[in-house]
C-alpha cells in the first residue's frame, strides 16, 4: 500500500488495481485459512435497483430540487407540444374541412396550370362518376367545383373576381366548415334553395362599399372564349381563412355550368375521407381506380403554405425542447456529482466489502436514470394535466395572415409522453456518466477515510 | 469586504468539476437564449427591412378613403404628381426621398388568355431612391424611363400567362369615366419578391405608361416616402399628418403590412417565453449547488462564526459565490453567443425559405447589446434570488452545533 496519504481523489500516479485486495489474497498474505465461500455475497445488477431507489429517496431535499427543475422543463415541453398539436389539428381541419377538402381530383395537368384556372381541363361531374369515387374505401363525400376567373357587375361597378362554383349540398357535406365562415343568408345557399344567390368575400364587399343588396351579373369567357353572362344576386359574405386570392366569391354550380356551357362537367372534385390519418392511403386507392387521366392531390400538396408552417413549428419546438432537456439534465449531472462527493465514505465501505467498481458505476447511473425518469413521469403528468385543462377551456387565437380565429384544443399523444419519459431517463444516464465514473474510480482506503 | 470576495472566489474554485457543471448550465442557457434571440431579432429585422426597402417604403400618403376602395378601382382618389403633397413631404425633416405611384387594376392579355392584374405605375429613377432594393428578386432588365413601354411581371403571373422576357402583352384598364383603354407592353423582366400574392397578380410599369393608359396625365394615387433612419417613422408620420391636414391619410409600413408586424411580435413573444424557462431551469441548478454547498460546509461555517465572522458576512459570502457562478457562466455564454453570431454573420447568414414562396432569404442574426445585457443581468439576479435561501440558512446556523456537525 502506498505510504503517501493525500486528501481528494487525485492519486492517479498509483495503479488503481493494486489498491483492491480480494479477501482470498488478504487471507493468503496473512496466512489465514482461506475463506469458506469463494466470494463475499455482493448484490447483482438487479438488486442494485432498489438500492438506487432508496438512495434517491434518501436526500429528499436534493432530489426535490432536481425533480423540480425536471418537472418545470418537462411539463412546459409537454404543454407546448399539446398546444402545437391542437393548433395543427385545427389548421388541418380548417383547410381540409373548410377549403380544399381532404383530397382533390383534377384532370391530368390541371395543377400545373392552376393559376390560369383552365376550363378546358375538366372532368365529368355526373352522378355515375361521383358514385364511382364514393365507392372507394375511406371516401365519405365528393363535391364537384368549377373554379374560374370572371367578373361580377353591380350597377355601374364591374370587378374581377375569382369564383368557386359549388353544388351547395355536396359541398357542405364535404367541407362542412365552409358553412361556418358565411355570413348573411348562407343557410338558403347551403340548402340549395337559392338558385342564383352568390356569396362574396368580405374584401370584395368592402371594395363594393357595401352595395350588397340587389341584382348582380356574373360575366366570364366560356370554354370557347366567348363572353357570356348570367343574372345573380348577392345573398351573403364570407371570411377568408387562407392567405391567397382576396377577390373571391361562391356561386351555385348549376348557374355557372349554364353560363360556361359546361353542363355535367367540373374542373375539380373535392373529397372528404373518414380518417385524416389515412388520407394518403385513400389517395392511392383513388389513383388506382381513376387511372392515368386524372391526378389526385392531398390537401397538404394544395395548401403548401400550411404544410410549410407546420414543418416550421415542429422544427422550432424540437429545438426549444432539446435545449430544455440539456439544461435539465445538466442539473441532474450536478446533483449526481454532489451525491458522489457526499457519499465518498459510503462508496469506500461498499468497495471494502467487495462491491465491484462496475457495480458502483451502475448504481450511480441507475440513480440518475431514476431521477430522470421520475422527473419525466411527473412532468409528463403535470404537462398532461395542463394540456387537459387547456383542452377543456379551449384557446382561441387569430393567426397573423388570417381573419378567422382558430379554436384550439390542445392534446398530447401517449407515444409522445412515453418518448419524453424515455428521453429523460436515458438522458439522465448519459449526463451522469462522468460523476458515476468518478465514483467508480475512488480508492477504497482514502474513500473510507472520508476522501 | 474584499476578503469575502476573495474567499468566495476560492470557494467557487475549490470544487472545480461542480463549478464547471453549474457554470456550464448557466452558460448553455445564456448561449441558447442569445442564439435564439439574435436569430429572431435578425429575422424580424430582415422582414421589416424587406418591407421598408423593397416593397412599401417607410411611410405612404393617400387621399382619405383610398384604403377602403383599394380592392376596387382606386383611381378616384388621385393627387397631383408634382404638387403640394410632395413639396410638404420633402420639407419634413428626416424625409430622404419621395416617389409617386399610380395603382390601377386591369386585365392582362397575351393574345389567347386574359387574367386580372393589379399594376403599379412607378417613376423608375425616383422609385430606387425610396425603395433601393426594389429590384431584388428581379430576373431581366429593370424599369427605365428610356423604355417607356416595358414593364415587370410577378413571376407566377408570367408563368400563368406563359410569357418570358421580351414577350409582348396587351394591358387593358378602365379610366375613371369607365372607358376601356388598351396599350401594348413589353415584358422587361419578372419579379420574385417573396409574397406569393404579389407574384400572382402584380405588375410594375413606368409611371408615364400608367398615366397614359388610364388617361390621368400628371396624376398619381400614392406617395411612398423613405426616411434617413427607420427609427423616425412615427415622428415623421405625426409631423406629416399635421402638415397635410385631414384630407390625407398617412400610414406607416407596419400599418400597411400589419401581418408583418404581428408575425414579428409573435416571434418575440415565443422567444421571451422560451428564454424565461431556460433561465428558470438554469437557476434551479444554481440553487441546488448552493444548497449542497451550505450543507456540506456546515462545519466550516461554524468555524468561521467561532472566530468572529458576522452572520451578515456569511450571507454575503454565499451570495458572492452565487454571483461569481452567474457572472462567469453568463459571460461565457454571451461570448459563445457573440462568437457564433459573428461566424454566422461572416458566412452571410442562415438561408431560409420564406413561407409560401420559393425564394431563399438569408437571415443575418443580430445580437444587440441589450440582448446580452438582459441575459447576463437576468441570470445574475435570478441566481442571487436562488442563492438567497441557502445563504440565509447558512447564516442561521448556530456556531456550536455547526462545529459539531459531520
Amino acid at each position: 500500500m502506498p505510504a503517501k496519504v493525500t486528501l481528494g481523489m487525485r492519486q492517479r500516479e498509483y495503479p488503481l488495481r493494486k489498491s483492491v485486495v480480494t479477501l482470498r489474497e488478504f487471507c493468503r498474505l496473512r496466512m489465514l485459512p482461506p475463506p469458506r465461500s469463494r466470494r463475499v455475497k455482493v448484490p447483482d445488477m438487479w438488486s442494485l435497483l432498489p438500492i438506487a431507489m432508496r438512495n434517491v429517496a434518501r436526500n429528499k431535499r436534493r432530489t426535490a430540487i432536481t425533480l423540480a427543475a425536471l418537472l418545470i422543463g418537462v411539463s412546459v415541453m409537454v404543454s407546448m407540444r399539446g398546444l402545437i398539436n391542437g393548433l395543427q389539428r385545427s389548421m388541418i381541419e380548417n383547410v381540409a374541412l373548410g377549403q380544399t377538402g381532404a383530397l382533390q381530383i383534377h384532370r391530368k395537368g390541371y395543377m400545373k396550370n392552376v393559376l390560369g384556372s383552365p376550363l378546358n381541363l375538366d372532368l365529368p361531374a355526373d352522378d355515375a362518376f361521383m358514385a364511382r369515387i364514393a365507392k372507394v374505401p375511406g371516401v365519405v363525400a365528393v363535391a364537384p367545383r368549377i373554379i374560374y376567373g370572371g367578373m361580377v357587375n353591380l350597377g355601374d361597378v364591374t370587378m374581377f373576381m375569382a369564383t368557386i362554383a359549388i353544388d351547395p349540398k355536396r359541398e357542405f357535406a364535404t367541407c362542412p366548415k365552409r358553412a361556418e365562415i358565411i355570413q348573411g343568408d348562407g343557410g338558403r345557399f347551403a340548402r340549395g334553395e337559392s338558385l342564383d344567390g352568390i356569396i362574396l368575400s368580405a374584401e370584395m364587399a368592402k371594395a363594393l362599399r357595401g352595395e350588397l343588396s340587389g341584382d348582380a351579373a356574373l360575366l366570364a369567357p366560356d370554354k370557347d372564349g366567348a363572353l357570356s353572362a348570367e343574372n345573380a344576386h348577392i345573398i351573403g359574405t364570407m371570411q377568408l381563412t387562407m392567405p391567397g386570392e382576396k377577390k373571391l366569391g361562391l356561386a351555385p354550380l348549376a348557374l355557372v355550368q349554364r353560363m360556361l356551357k359546361m353542363q355535367g362537367r367540373a374542373t375539380e372534385l373535392a373529397v372528404r375521407v373518414d380518417d385524416m390519418a389515412r388520407v394518403q392511403l385513400v389517395a392511392a386507392n383513388l389513383r388506382a381506380v381513376l387511372g392515368p387521366d386524372y391526378e389526385v392531390h392531398v390537401w397538404e400538396d394544395i395548401a403548401t403554405f400550411f404544410k410549410d408552417m407546420m414543418y416550421r413549428q415542429n422544427f422550432i419546438l424540437t429545438l426549444v425542447a432539446t435545449v430544455f432537456m440539456i439544461l435539465m439534465l445538466l442539473g441532474v449531472a450536478n446533483t449526481m456529482l454532489m451525491s458522489v462527493l457526499d457519499r465518498t465514505r459510503e462508496i469506500g465501505t461498499m468497495m471494502a466489502v467487495g462491491v465491484r467498481r462496475s457495480k458502483i458505476l451502475a448504481l450511480f447511473l441507475m440513480e440518475a436514470a431514476t431521477i430522470g425518469a421520475l422527473g419525466g413521469i411527473f412532468g409528463g403528468i403535470l404537462g398532461t394535466l395542463i394540456t387537459a385543462w387547456m383542452f377543456e377551456h379551449t384557446i382561441t387565437i387569430t393567426l397573423p395572415t388570417s381573419t378567422v380565429p382558430y379554436v384550439i384544443r390542445p392534446f398530447v399523444t401517449p407515444n409522445y409522453l412515453i418518448e419524453v419519459i424515455l428521453i429523460a431517463g436515458i438522458g439522465g444516464l448519459v449526463f451522469a456518466a462522468y460523476p458515476a465514473w468518478r465514483a467508480s474510480r475512488l480508492r477504497p482506503v482514502q474513500a473510507l477515510a472520508g476522501g | 469586504m474584499w476578503t469575502l470576495v476573495h474567499l468566495a472566489l476560492r470557494n467557487v474554485l475549490r470544487n472545480k468539476s461542480r463549478a464547471a457543471f453549474t457554470l456550464g448550465g448557466i452558460a448553455f442557457g445564456v448561449w441558447m437564449s442569445m442564439l435564439m434571440g439574435s436569430f429572431v431579432i435578425g429575422l424580424g429585422e430582415t422582414m421589416a427591412d424587406d418591407v421598408v426597402r423593397s416593397k412599401v417604403g417607410s411611410l405612404q400618403v393617400h387621399l382619405r378613403g383610398y384604403d377602403d376602395a383599394k380592392a376596387n378601382q382606386p383611381l378616384d382618389f388621385d393627387m397631383a404628381e408634382h404638387g403640394d403633397v410632395e413639396r410638404i413631404a420633402r420639407s419634413i425633416p428626416h424625409v430622404k426621398a419621395v416617389a409617386p405611384h399610380l395603382v390601377f387594376g386591369g386585365l392582362c392579355n397575351n393574345g389567347s388568355a386574359a387574367t386580372m392584374i393589379i399594376a403599379t405605375g412607378v417613376d423608375p429613377e425616383r422609385e430606387l431612391q425610396v425603395l433601393p432594393l426594389a429590384n431584388r428578386g428581379l430576373a431581366g432588365a429593370p424599369l427605365a424611363s428610356a423604355r417607356p413601354h416595358s414593364g415587370l411581371l410577378g413571376f407566377e403571373l408570367a408563368d400563368a400567362m406563359g410569357v418570358k422576357q421580351g414577350a409582348s402583352l396587351t394591358i387593358q384598364a378602365a379610366s375613371r369615366d369607365g372607358q376601356q383603354n388598351a396599350l401594348d407592353l413589353d415584358v422587361a423582366g419578372t419579379v420574385n419578391n417573396n409574397l406569393p400574392l404579389d407574384s400572382k397578380r402584380m405588375m410594375w410599369v413606368p409611371l408615364a405608361y400608367a398615366q397614359e393608359l388610364v388617361q390621368m396625365p400628371g396624376r398619381v394615387t400614392e406617395f411612398a416616402l423613405a426616411l434617413d433612419d427607420m427609427k423616425y417613422t412615427d415622428e415623421v408620420k405625426t409631423a406629416l399628418e399635421r402638415a397635410l391636414g385631414p384630407k390625407y391619410h398617412v400610414q406607416t409600413w407596419y400599418e400597411l403590412r400589419a401581418s408583418v408586424k404581428e408575425i414579428i411580435q409573435i416571434q418575440r413573444m415565443v422567444l421571451m417565453a422560451a428564454c424565461l424557462v431556460f433561465l428558470i431551469i438554469a437557476i434551479v441548478g444554481v440553487m441546488n449547488t448552493m444548497l449542497m454547498s451550505v450543507l456540506e460546509r456546515t462545519r466550516e461555517i461554524g468555524t468561521m462564526m467561532a472566530v468572529g465572522v458576522r452572520r451578515t458576512q456569511v450571507t454575503v459570502l454565499f451570495l458572492w459565490e452565487a454571483a461569481f457562478l452567474a457572472l462567469f457562466g453568463a459571460g461565457i455564454g454571451a461570448i459563445l453567443g457573440y462568437g457564433v453570431v459573428g461566424i454566422v454573420t461572416r458566412l452571410g447568414g442562415v438561408p431560409l425559405m420564406a413561407p409560401g414562396s420559393a425564394m431563399l432569404v438569408h437571415i443575418v442574426p443580430h445580437a444587440p447589446l441589450w440582448l446580452a445585457a438582459t441575459a447576463i443581468i437576468a441570470s445574475a439576479l435570478g441566481t442571487l434570488a436562488a442563492a438567497a435561501y441557502p445563504a440565509w440558512r447558512a447564516a442561521r446556523l448556530r456556531p456550536v452545533e455547526a462545529l459539531r456537525a459531520v
